[in-house]
């Protein structure tokens, strides 16, 4: 199992989820119990996916994903450095799930239309989910790479070049710059949704 | 959040992360609000089931490596001779080296004892044993026997026992070789 980087104790954002995630890790099942209750959003996660998505997956693939986020969750417990909260973390093992079996699917030569309601109630879509699963999918293949990490933690934890600063201990403008670099590194990955536009 | 206006692309890139985390933001409230006592239920039993399936996962690397190492040794031990996996053929099929098995002495041992070996057949087969000096090369005891699976050598050898011997063992049909095999055994110090 890959194990989490070293991240000084007073650059953890979330110290308590971090603590949790080990204890859980350690065997406690009262832990394991509470970290269920973290997690328990992760099947509606999926749904408001799939929903947005244009329900391309029915009920039990949908509970197929959920055990496959658990097993992920799980597999990869140790290498969460408590940089976000727990359920945001889980957040890109959803949309990893999600969008591996998007792409099997679309490699099979039936291509089911009709799926039932998985009796969620969401926000209509915005348009731009495949492009939104994409990059939650590429943030989470590429883990906690510092390169790439920054650029989470600006856009998804809402932090300034100067909080950056403090979290990596180096200048704002160091800060900057590493933002950048990581940028670089992401639009590589992401070309096919920036060359095609948001709507 | 801020643009880069020299770079377009990156500024799309920028926009698109922005979108993201803001969908990444209404998704989670919206989940954590809906999850009930099922959802927590159910990842219960998917925790449970993820951290069992990973107490029975399949050994790692490292030990289909000391597997296949351990399955290359045994190969070659009986080729040796040393170690023979038990059993023949049933009437009527050719026997071959594999079917000779050395069953003692073999490897460390307190005594030579007795020199015993197993063969799908023994009427009318000749067994001819060779025992050498591991270290001299010397012959210290040549031997043909038949119809029989044993051989006790101390009353024919008339020298001290070395710290280490090799056997050899050949069955024949009359003057047809059938099989062979060898071993070493050493004296426990």
């Amino acid at each position: 199992m890959p194990r989490a980087p070293a991240i000084p104790p007073d650059r953890v954002r979330c110290p308590q989820d971090l603590a949790l995630a080990h204890r859980a890790r350690s065997g406690s099942t009262a832990d394991r119990r509470e970290l269920a209750r973290r997690l328990q959003c992760v099947p509606r996660i999926l749904a408001v996916l799939n929903r947005r998505l244009g329900r391309p997956f029915g009920r039990e693939d949908l509970e197929d994903a959920a055990q496959d986020v658990a097993a992920a969750v799980w597999r990869r417990l140790d290498s969460y450095t408590g940089q976000s909260r727990l359920e945001s973390w889980a957040f890109g093992f959803c949309s990893n799930v999600l969008s591996d079996r998007l792409r099997a699917l679309r490699r099979r030569p039936v291509h089911v239309e009709h799926r039932e309601d998985d009796g969620t109630d969401v926000a209509p879509s915005s348009g731009n989910e495949e492009a939104v699963v994409a990059v939650h999918d590429v943030l989470a293949r590429v883990g906690a790479d510092e390169g790439v990490d920054v650029v989470r933690l600006r856009h998804f934890e809402g932090l300034d070049y100067e909080q950056l600063g403090a979290h990596y201990g180096i200048t704002p403008n160091a800060a900057k710059k590493r933002y950048y670099r990581g940028l670089a590194r992401l639009r590589t990955a992401l070309a096919p949704f920036v060359r095609g536009g948001l709507r | 959040m801020s643009r880069d206006p020299d770079d377009p692309r990156l500024e799309e890139l920028q926009r698109l992360l922005d979108v993201a985390s803001e969908d990444q933001r209404e998704i989670l409230a919206e989940a954590e609000r809906e999850a009930g006592e099922d959802d927590r239920a159910f990842m219960e039993r998917a925790l449970e089931r993820a951290a069992a399936a990973e107490g029975a996962r399949p050994p790692r690397r490292w030990a289909w490596a000391l597997a296949a190492a351990a399955a290359l040794l045994l190969g070659w031990l009986g080729l040796r001779g040393v170690w023979a996996p038990p059993g023949g053929g049933p009437a009527g099929t050719v026997l071959g080296d594999d079917d000779l098995v050395l069953v003692s002495p073999v490897g460390e041992v307190a005594a030579y004892g007795s020199i015993r070996w197993t063969f799908p057949i023994s009427d009318a087969i000749t067994f001819e044993v060779l025992v050498r000096d591991a270290a001299t090369d010397e012959v210290l005891l040549e031997e043909r026997v038949e119809g029989r699976l044993s051989l006790s050598p101390d009353s024919r050898v008339t020298v001290a026992w070395p710290e280490r011997i090799d056997v050899e063992l050949r069955a024949f049909d009359g003057p047809d070789e059938l099989a062979s095999c060898s071993a070493s055994a050493w004296l426990r110090l």
